[in-house]
């Protein structure tokens, strides 16, 4: 970009009658062609103008598949809400057809890694034996069951009689 | 338990009572626990006998152990930081 503005025509300058003018009627040369501040401060902004777009294309691309992946999810949205309203009653009582559709299609829309494979949101759950009875996030504490006992010289030195509940903390990784 | 030594009789009673503590704790979650109940009562028994003999043979372990009447003589016995003493 240059540092000035070379339009010469003053008609293009709004301020032109004035800071132009001496170039429009021939009589300015190299030395004598004033710069017009205006359209450079212009060409500035202009300039400011293509470099943003330029980054913002850039930001677009980067965010493209995040963009797709958002949409989609939106999308389901809407269809969650609109099946909500619609098919409350059906829903309750197991009978929605689409939100059993919706179901089935989860993983498909919501998952990031169908958008960018590199990131994997499937590992591996080694609590999925517990079942669906037991939600996720949720804190579970497995019911103590009789067993073997220390006896009591022993359960006082390790801090409890039941053999159950003595885990052996080192202050290490297991 | 009449044949130990005072700190034989102690050291029973210390893992005694916290076996029973232990097993309250377990019964306050497994209130029909046969097993527990069992153990329970059995260890309680074991600990009110060695308890008593300890306090007939050595003293009281606590001021619900004093049996004197004419004296109060729970600071008769060395506190835990004096030679002899224990807790």
């Amino acid at each position: 970009m240059e540092s000035y503005c070379n339009n010469r025509n003053s008609m293009s300058c709004p301020r032109g009658a004035t800071v132009c003018s001496r170039d429009s009627l021939g009589v300015g040369n190299s030395q004598t062609m004033n710069r017009c501040d205006h359209m450079t401060q212009q060409c500035r902004r202009e300039a400011n103008m293509e470099q943003c777009k330029r980054e913002t294309n850039v930001e677009q691309r980067r965010d493209a598949n995040m963009g797709k992946y958002k949409r989609e999810v939106s999308v389901e949205q809407r269809r969650r809400q609109d099946c909500n309203s619609c098919c409350a009653k059906e829903e309750r009582e197991g009978n929605c057809p689409e939100r059993h559709e919706m179901k089935n299609r989860r993983v498909e829309v919501e998952c990031v890694c169908q958008v960018n494979p590199v990131i994997s949101c499937h590992r591996h759950d080694e609590m999925e034996h517990l079942g669906c009875e037991f939600p996720v996030v949720m804190a579970y504490v497995p019911w103590q069951q009789w067993g073997d006992l220390y006896d009591i010289e022993c359960g006082l030195m390790q801090g409890t009689i039941f053999k159950d509940l003595n885990f052996i903390f080192c202050g290490e990784r297991c | 338990m009449e044949k130990m030594c005072k700190e034989e009789l102690k050291q029973l009673i210390r893992s005694t009572n916290f076996a029973v503590i232990e097993l309250g704790l377990y019964l306050d979650t497994h209130p029909t626990s046969a097993c527990a109940l069992t153990k329970y009562h059995n260890l309680k028994n074991t600990l009110k006998d060695a308890i008593a003999v300890y306090e007939k043979n050595y003293g009281p372990l606590s001021i619900y152990g004093v049996k004197c009447e004419e004296e109060w003589t729970w600071v008769n016995e060395p506190w835990p930081w004096q030679e002899g003493g224990s807790c």
